[in-house]
């Protein structure tokens, strides 16, 4: 059944790799599970780790866990938000759908078995698209398994979290991470090897991260702040205000996009041995 | 344009300033089992490529089954069978996963005709690929092109790994398909092989398509090395001036010299002495180029 078609063969390949990508869902959850009740239970403590923070200069606290210093000792979704929403959990997601972008095309070309799946009767495009399919379809469930385990752990730390809004933040973050896979995607079927394609994505993606988490601090970069991604990935505090549609779809237009450029750029080119 | 079943017309690609080939023009019959003869690095890999629409032609066009390769690839490959050159194979799966996968690209096939080409060829399905030696992958590689019996191979350096006994089977295969009047596209760096299987021969050197032979008269003017270990030193004037033997040259009782053609004339002649043994080499390629178009005739 998992030979079926390439979707199946490209989730079939994954699997083992899926595994390592659970873990390290587990461990976000167990920074929630185990600091959040400390932290909420121990308020000396938390003054003093905010105390503490506030001794930073506001740019290096801004870069990290954003601006959501006051309420992230008392509000789960505010520590959610500062701990693992900011950075953690959308830069994983796109370290996992760059690496996956990458060597769906560009991965499968430096293996060198791309001229035997192009010699049957499956265009260019099926192929590009089947692949993209199959990236959606593991990120989707990645995002699922993180908010499985969120959940879980705020049911044993005893935490009343809202499951819509937590899925609202667990699409805008799958959201944002499609965008840097669909790009190195992209750039495979541009015709970057492997390497290049999640290396370039993966930059662009830690850059639009500090542009818009320093724009606050540093008014030079506030004018580049909409070209960020992460700007409509955040801004919105999806976790505690629920999906903002605009900034959505802001997102849905940049894969589209950077998927069609992956189909015209794929469909035209030399395929090297 | 011509109507055989493959077309070539003017067909040239350049890597950037780099010759792949050059005005290749080819004509490939229904039926035929067409050599693609050459040395490494004369585009025959490229040929065979641009064929299958994997990279385009930076002048010229292809045409197979009457069709332009880069308007209706999807439509062609449905009825072409394909073993790459330089042969690469999803190492995680096993034989049998893998081509259950190409079968289901192909939207299924007879599985019993997979079952009879791996017995025929010794191939154990149920191993991984990566476990595989290079013989034992090409076979693979070889069931998955022949298993939806296509109307067209194009098979690049196909007995790569093979040993000897496979070669024959493989060879067998190909007069199976061509008395089904299906077409075979055979590129080989290898005469004796070409000479074997195949009808006409198309000789590429340097990116050019230098000559289209039949394989007999590819055979007339063959050139051989010849090497006759006779039991006492014989005369070197018994052999020079016999039909088609050049380079005559005596070593104590060991006569060496390079025939064109037949080797009638030689044996004749050597048999008037006591011979304890005859060694033929085939020549290599290079050297098929010089005895057909001289030195000066670099294409």
């Amino acid at each position: 059944m998992m030979l079926n078609n390439v979707v199946l063969k490209t989730l079939r390949d994954k699997r083992r790799a899926m595994i390592g990508w659970l873990l390290v869902m587990t461990g976000m959850s167990l920074i929630y599970a185990l600091f959040w009740p400390y932290i909420r239970d121990n308020p000396f403590m938390a003054q003093m780790m905010v105390s503490y923070l506030q001794s930073f200069p506001s740019g290096l606290i801004e870069a990290f866990i954003g601006s959501n210093l006051t309420q992230f000792t008392t509000r789960p979704e505010a520590f959610l938000d500062s701990e693992l929403f900011f950075l953690f959990v959308p830069l994983a997601f796109i370290l996992f759908t760059a690496s996956f972008g990458s060597d769906a095309i560009a991965g499968e070309e430096d293996r060198g078995t791309l001229d035997l799946l192009l010699s049957n009767p499956v265009s260019r495009s099926r192929i590009v698209l089947e692949k993209f399919t199959a990236l959606v379809a593991y990120t989707f469930l990645l995002g699922a398994l993180l908010e499985i385990e969120l959940v879980a752990a705020s049911v044993a730390t005893n935490t009343s979290i809202s499951l819509f809004r937590l899925t609202d933040v667990t699409l805008s973050v799958i959201l944002l991470s499609l965008v840097f896979g669909s790009m190195a995607l992209a750039l495979g079927c541009i015709g970057l090897g492997p390497g290049m394609s999640t290396g370039v994505a993966v930059s662009l993606g830690v850059t639009s991260y500090f542009v818009n988490a320093l724009a606050t601090t540093f008014k030079d970069l506030q004018p580049y702040r909409k070209y960020s991604p992460f700007f409509y990935y955040i801004q919105a505090d999806p976790l505690i205000n629920g999906l903002n549609i605009g900034d959505a779809t802001v997102l849905l237009v940049l894969i589209v996009v950077t998927l069609s450029i992956a189909l015209l750029a794929f469909r035209r080119r030399d395929i090297s041995v | 344009m011509g109507s055989g079943i493959v077309v070539a017309e003017g067909l040239t690609k350049f890597y950037g300033r780099q010759r792949g080939i050059v005005d290749l023009s080819i004509e490939v019959e229904r039926g035929e089992v067409f050599g693609y003869l050459g040395p490494n690095g004369a585009g025959k890999t490229t040929t065979i490529r641009l064929l299958l629409d994997f990279i385009r032609p930076t002048r010229g066009q292809a045409r197979i089954f009457g069709k332009d390769v880069s308007q209706s690839g999807l439509e062609i490959r449905k009825h072409v069978g394909y073993v790459p050159g330089e042969l690469a194979m999803y190492d995680n799966m096993t034989g049998r996963d893998f081509l259950t996968y190409f079968a289901h690209l192909r939207n299924g096939i007879d599985w019993k005709y997979v079952e009879e080409l791996a017995k025929r060829l010794d191939c154990n399905l149920s191993q991984p690929i990566r476990s595989l030696s290079h013989g034992n992958k090409q076979k693979i590689a070889l069931i998955q092109a022949f298993m939806h019996k296509p109307d067209l191979l194009i098979l690049d350096e196909p007995t790569t790994g093979l040993d000897p006994f496979m070669q024959r089977e493989f060879y067998h295969m190909i007069e199976e398909v061509q008395a089904e009047g299906r077409t075979v596209f055979l590129s080989s760096h290898i005469l004796p092989e070409v000479e074997r299987v195949c009808d006409r021969v198309g000789i590429l050197r340097e990116g050019k398509l230098v000559a289209v032979e039949g394989v007999k008269d590819l055979k007339s003017r063959a050139l051989r090395h010849l090497e006759i270990h006779f039991a006492k030193p014989v005369p070197k004037e018994a052999f020079v001036g016999v039909s088609g033997v050049r380079d005559v040259t005596m070593e104590d009782d060991i006569m060496h010299c390079t025939v064109v053609g037949s080797l009638d004339a030689v044996v004749k002649a050597a048999s008037a002495f006591p011979v304890d043994n005859i060694i033929t080499h085939e020549p290599s390629l290079e050297e098929i180029f010089m005895s057909f178009y001289g030195q000066g005739n670099k294409a």
